[in-house]
């Protein structure tokens, strides 16, 4: 009996090998975009994370500073004072290897890391860092310290820049062109080494002083505490108020955290797809299991149990999700790889450098898709296996119980459909929720509102019968009745396909808002006419300074009418890293902010006298901080309270920045550096023509970049379209999945209406007749599933906007909904629709009556 | 059955890859890093011809306390001290303070930074428990810069972080301070014989090639006070310490392979020092020398052939696996000199990242014909090594 069981399971999968082919496409694409985004986001992590703890090495704490930096004497001291400590000084930059033409080298513009070290503090904690059984290595060590301008560099560097031991290579550090020398090219031994080593250019501390023109300073010094709290509380009490101990790992924790929005958001856009998947694997089976209705009849009565029916299921189900989603994870490697340039663009545009190149098969991460696929699968398949073996047997014979008994639940899965939109938004309005809850509030909404899918697919039905009649004749009156007619399947399929479809109107209508949020803020806040700034290789915040000289000659030069500076500037505020900026103020400058508590009047004259800041909103967002609330600082006096003034409109950074005007920032801080200049045109004067004035003013070995207010802007726009390009692509493959799911969900409704047609035929009815008939009903699910999308879109698209962004990343948005995107929507839902119907119509205008009526 | 496999399979299918992935998350992990290679002090001495830098190829002027301060344009220098001290209770130890100076080129150039560095120090500190048969060595290195390391002259100063000695305005008191975790010392040192040159006039050949040779100079008897901290337990001691002084640009000949070093004080007030130059064919070098020192502090240079250091016994290092001699019998026949030379303990191994042995040792003998004692410092070096050749050195 078992064996009959198994038999009539595999002859049901081998008669419709088109919906499973289309069942597997779907779990597969949807494992395919779950794995894809996270490879891609984990592995552009990975590589970060890995060279950060492979140099931190043994360190556990660090003592750094403010832009000024260290001083170096501090060193000294605490090697006396502490002898037996392992700890190292560090001078660390980014610098980029170009060539005379001061164009970057390497595959993808390698952004190094140029690490100044002492060799000998480094033995106690990074022994592998000089390490290597390369010839000459030995000599290059000592080199490396009497030879001004020489490093060392892995031979996976030198292969990837083309030069060997000996070679001079030219690189742009800070505002600099500087050179250096290649004494000795290291041979990484054993993993950590190598990843140590990547993209590193190793110098000895006084030449990375030199190069990066921090002379009598360190970055910071790396010390190695274990777990004696009491020796680091002993260090931190001894040391000058402008320094401060904190822990190493900190800094890895902040960028982890500071990505960790960024990859939610992309792993949440990535399940939707999944959710797509698991919606044609519910059709599917549902499907499977109406066709063989008659079969599991016949079988029960007799006397196959329940249980083992519902196991043959199961494991049919299991099958599909299994195959699924080995493809699914195969393809969603070949997808990281495309997406990690993407991914990794964006991080190295917005959070840190990094240059990934390889995919990373996380282990975890495959394991979850794995889990995730066949768990959604199977769980997709849940409900129809219950149906099919929940019933009595008899009943199950007749074909059209299935319907009445769905019809009677339209009303309560409304109900819990509204149960759930409720929920949602419960999750959305209280504020205690956080990030995470509102992802799961977007899938209670869209699920929620899925769940109105047969009523509204009743609702519509009913409306365009009367509508279609007029224009097809008995038969669009027919296509539409058939509509509700099967309810339990056009519903599903409408649900899959507005999903699909709203996830696109979603994502679009959010990057839309956000696009014209963001030109409308660059408008604003660019109020210089032309920009000078020393180039910065660390994202998300400039600073790289432009030498005293240039900034006088710059701002005092001919068609200049007034300037503003602008210094960014790294400190803590309760141990939490913080982006400061110190801007000096005049009326244009002034006029660039916009403050969501304050009135600019109120802002502005205290701003310049008082021991005051202004905070962007991302900034105020996460720190839960506005206008009249006090913020501390470290300082270079040690920690000081602020005055928070206003909240400003910011969208430069998601960290957002606390703001001090430059006569304040001097009070309290050492560092006189510039790292940018808005120059003001004088009335009359080309900006252009300025910036190359400009430019041809200053010598070859500033690195300055001098760019138009225009030319900003352009540049503005273009990382901001290469930060949605990921979401881009997840768009292209949920709206590839919806398509799927059409063809998947309408091939299924055609096929089994293979009797009604051939009845049809056999009443007279033309093949003509029949193809535009079964053309009129996809093309009125296509338009339903579109009608459908269309608020759930819209929710979609206002729980991104109004939620998602504000608790990711702090940023109010405009919402911009055009009419447009929508209609393209509509359009694309109906010509799928027709598409995916074609191919059913014709097979069915084709079909030979007698042998359709013979049914299965 | 047919049933069950089809059942089964997809599990099988997903434990299966659950297994791989478990793979793969374990080949990530690496393995420890190897540890560094030691290295000897012949090595440091080794190396390229010196070319560049100044050499002591010829008499000089001494004049102290000056020359008790760095001497730059050479290559090496190095402060050297050794002592034999007692506690109140009659606990015997010997301890070794020494500071290395390398220059790291002859031509240094003016650098925009203060960390820059011409020179790099190296400081060894060794304390021999002797009656506990304990022995504790520990280094540092350091560049000479950012007030790291260094020589000054006012006040007279070497130092590597905490690591320390300083010698007075008259050059003839010397304070000592060192401390490693729960090992320290602080000793004043105060000679009583003035600096004795040794070799010609202060010139000291080490072979025959042009500027194969240093000029050296040591305080052969210092009355030592202080304390030392042993494993956290601190002794007052009282004893006699012993300076080496030496600055040069040579190197070891290349049939040269390391050397055995004496610092000799005997109880009636006289000092011997002798080194033996150990050749890798095994014969006797011609540039073996030593010197004695009368209690007066009449100095008398002795050559190669006027004394004669025989080995009697071998020691192996249990950590190094090293042979090293352990016991010598050292005749100057003109002086009717007769000494048997003992470590005061077997391990007295440096596992640095220089291997060398350097300990206290005791003397018994006859001179005249009438019995007398002693204690000194011992330095072996150049043990179990190749011949430190520039090649070897850049096959690293």
């Amino acid at each position: 009996m078992s064996v009959l069981v198994t038999l009539a399971s595999l002859r049901a999968l081998a008669r419709h090998r088109w919906q499973i082919a289309l069942s597997v496409l779907g779990i597969a694409l949807g494992v395919a975009v779950v794995v894809g985004i996270d490879l891609a986001g984990a592995s552009s992590l990975r590589g970060f994370r890995l060279s950060t703890e492979a140099l931190t090495g043994k360190a556990t704490h660090e003592i750094s500073a403010g832009s000024a930096g260290v001083p170096e004497e501090l060193f000294a001291q605490l090697a006396r004072a502490h002898p037996a400590l392992a700890m190292a000084p560090v001078v660390e930059s980014l610098a980029l290897a170009v060539d005379e033409g001061g164009v970057a080298l390497g595959p993808g513009r390698t952004t190094f890391t140029l690490l100044g070290v002492d060799l000998f503090s480094e033995a106690r904690l990074r022994p592998w860092l000089g390490e290597g059984g390369s010839a000459g290595i030995w000599d290059a060590n000592l080199t490396l310290l009497s030879e001004p301008g020489s490093c060392l560099i892995s031979a996976e560097t030198a292969r990837s820049l083309a030069v060997e031991r000996g070679a001079t290579l030219r690189l742009r550090v800070g505002s600099h062109f500087e050179h250096v020398r290649v004494v000795g090219v290291i041979v990484p031994e054993g993993p950590r080494a190598t990843l140590a080593l990547k993209d590193l250019l190793l110098v000895d501390v006084a030449t990375a002083q030199e190069l990066t023109g921090l002379i009598g300073r360190l970055t910071r010094i790396d010390l190695a505490l274990a777990d004696d709290a009491e020796l680091a509380q002993r260090i931190s009490a001894s040391l000058p108020a402008s320094v401060s101990l904190r822990s190493s790992a900190l800094r890895l924790a902040g960028i982890e955290e500071l990505t960790g929005a960024f990859r939610l958001n992309l792993r949440a856009l990535s399940l939707v797809a999944l959710l797509v998947g698991m919606f044609l694997v519910y059709n599917t089976m549902t499907f499977s299991v109406v066709r063989r209705r008659s079969l599991i009849a016949t079988l029960r009565t007799l006397g196959v149990t329940r249980a083992r029916i519902f196991r043959v299921i199961a494991a049919e189900a299991l099958w599909l999700g299994v195959i699924g989603t080995a493809l699914g994870v195969w393809l969603g490697t070949v997808i990281a790889r495309v997406l990690l340039g993407l991914v990794s663009q964006t991080m190295n545009d917005l959070y840190f450098a990094s240059s990934v190149r390889e995919v990373h098969l996380d282990g975890e991460i495959l394991l979850r898709s794995v889990a995730l696929g066949i768990g959604a699968t199977v769980i997709g398949a849940l409900a129809p296996a219950f149906e099919a073996t929940g019933e009595r047997p008899r009943l199950g014979l007749a074909v059209s119980t299935l319907e009445s008994a769905r019809k009677s639940w339209i009303a309560r899965l409304a109900l819990l459909g509204s149960l759930a939109i409720c929920a949602a938004l419960a999750l959305f309005a209280l504020p205690a929720f956080g990030l995470e809850a509102s992802f799961v509030g977007l899938l209670l909404l869209v699920l929620g509102i899925g769940c109105w899918a047969p009523w509204f697919t009743v609702r519509c039905a009913r409306i365009f019968a009367p509508i279609a009649g007029r224009i097809l004749g008995m038969f669009g009156r027919h296509a539409a009745r058939g509509i509700e007619a099967q309810l339990s399947r056009t519903s599903v399929a409408i649900a899959a396909m507005a999903v699909a479809l709203s996830a696109t109107i979603g994502m679009g209508v959010m990057i839309d808002s956000f696009r014209s949020t963001f030109v409308k803020w660059l408008e604003l806040s660019l109020e210089g006419d032309v920009y000078v700034a020393a180039p910065t290789l660390e994202p998300g915040h400039n600073r790289s300074t432009i030498d005293p000289k240039w900034v006088e000659q710059l701002t005092s030069a001919p068609g200049v009418a007034g300037f503003s500076t602008y210094r960014g500037f790294a400190t803590h505020s309760a141990g939490r890293p913080v982006q400061g900026a110190a801007v000096s103020v005049n009326a244009e400058r002034e006029s660039a902010f916009e403050f969501s508590d304050a009135r600019a009047e109120e802002v502005w004259p205290e701003f310049v006298a008082g021991d005051t800041v202004i905070v962007s909103e991302s900034f105020g967002y996460r720190a839960q901080l506005g206008r009249g609330e006090r913020i501390s600082l470290e300082t270079d006096r040690g920690v000081r309270e602020f005055l928070i003034l206003g909240t400003y409109a910011d969208f430069a950074s998601e960290q957002g920045y606390v703001l001090l005007s430059r006569d304040t920032y001097g009070r309290w801080f050492d560092d006189r550096g510039v790292t940018s200049l808005a120059l003001q045109a004088e009335p009359g004067v080309d900006p252009d023509a300025l910036v190359a004035q400009l430019r041809a003013s200053l010598p070859a070995e500033q690195a300055l970049l001098v760019r138009s207010n225009r030319s900003i802007r352009e540049s503005s726009l273009e990382v901001f379209e290469r930060t949605f390009a990921v979401t881009g692509v997840l768009q292209i493959f949920a709206t590839l999945t919806a398509a799927i799911g059409v063809l998947s969900a309408l091939l299924a409704l055609e096929l089994e209406r293979a009797r009604e047609i051939g009845m049809l035929r056999a009443l007279g009815v033309t093949p003509r007749e029949v193809g535009r008939l079964v053309l009129a009903q996809t093309g009125m699910l296509g338009l339903v599933a579109g009608l459908l999308a269309l608020p759930l879109g819209i929710a979609q698209a206002l729980v991104l906007v109004l939620v998602l962004n504000k608790r990711s990343f702090g940023w109010s948005l405009d919402l911009q909904v055009d009419a447009w995107p929508l209609l393209t929507t509509l359009g694309l839902s109906v010509a799928a629709a027709l598409l995916a119907g074609a191919l059913p119509a014709w097979r069915m205008s084709r079909a030979r009556p007698a042998l359709a009526l013979r049914g299965d | 059955m047919g049933r069950a496999v089809t059942l089964m399979l997809p599990w099988i299918v997903a434990a299966l890859a659950a297994a791989t992935v478990a793979v793969w998350l374990k080949s990530g992990t690496s393995k420890d890093d190897s540890t560094r290679a030691a290295l000897d002090v012949a090595t440091m001495l080794a190396g390229e011809s010196g070319e560049g830098y100044l050499r002591a190829d010829g008499p000089r002027e001494f004049e102290f306390p000056r020359d008790h301060g760095p001497h730059d344009g050479f290559r090496t220098e190095w402060w050297y001290f050794t002592g034999n001290v007692d506690t109140a209770s009659g606990q015997a130890m010997g301890y070794q303070l020494t500071f290395f100076r390398t220059a790291l080129t002859p031509r240094p150039t003016a650098r925009p930074s203060t960390l820059a560095a011409d020179h790099i120090w190296m400081a060894h500190f060794a304390l021999s428990d002797i009656s506990a048969r304990r022995f504790h060595a520990f280094e540092h290195h350091s560049r000479e810069a950012g007030d790291l390391a260094g020589a000054g002259r006012e006040p007279l100063r070497v130092w590597l972080n905490d690591w320390s000695a300083e010698f007075d305005a008259s050059g003839t008191t010397i304070l000592l301070k060192a401390r490693e975790g729960n090992f320290a010392l602080d000793l004043t040192l105060r000679g009583s014989k003035a600096p004795v040159l040794n070799g010609a006039e202060g010139l000291s050949r080490k072979n025959a090639v042009v500027g194969g040779a240093s000029y050296y100079y040591s305080m052969t008897r210092l009355a030592t006070s202080g304390s030392i901290e042993l494993d956290g337990r601190v002794h007052a001691v009282e004893g006699q310490s012993w300076m080496d002084r030496e600055w040069m640009s040579g190197t070891l000949g290349s049939e040269q392979i390391g050397w055995d070093w004496f610092a000799l004080q005997l109880d009636d007030g006289s000092e011997v020092m002798c080194s033996r130059m150990r050749r890798s064919d095994g014969t006797r070098d011609a540039f073996d020398s030593g010197s004695i020192i009368d209690a007066q502090g009449k100095q008398r240079t002795l050559t190669s052939a006027e004394f004669d250091l025989g080995v009697l016994v071998n020691w192996t290092s249990p950590r190094s696996k090293l042979e090293y001699p352990a016991g010598w019998t050292l005749r100057v026949p003109a002086m009717r000199l007769e000494l048997e030379i003992l470590p005061a303990q077997a391990d007295q191994e440096l596992g640095l990242s220089f291997r060398y042995w350097e300990g206290a040792v005791k003397l018994l003998g006859t001179r005249d014909g009438k019995p007398i004692a002693g204690r000194g410092y011992a330095e072996l070096v150049g043990y179990g090594s190749r011949p430190p050749s520039s090649a070897a050195l850049r096959a690293r």
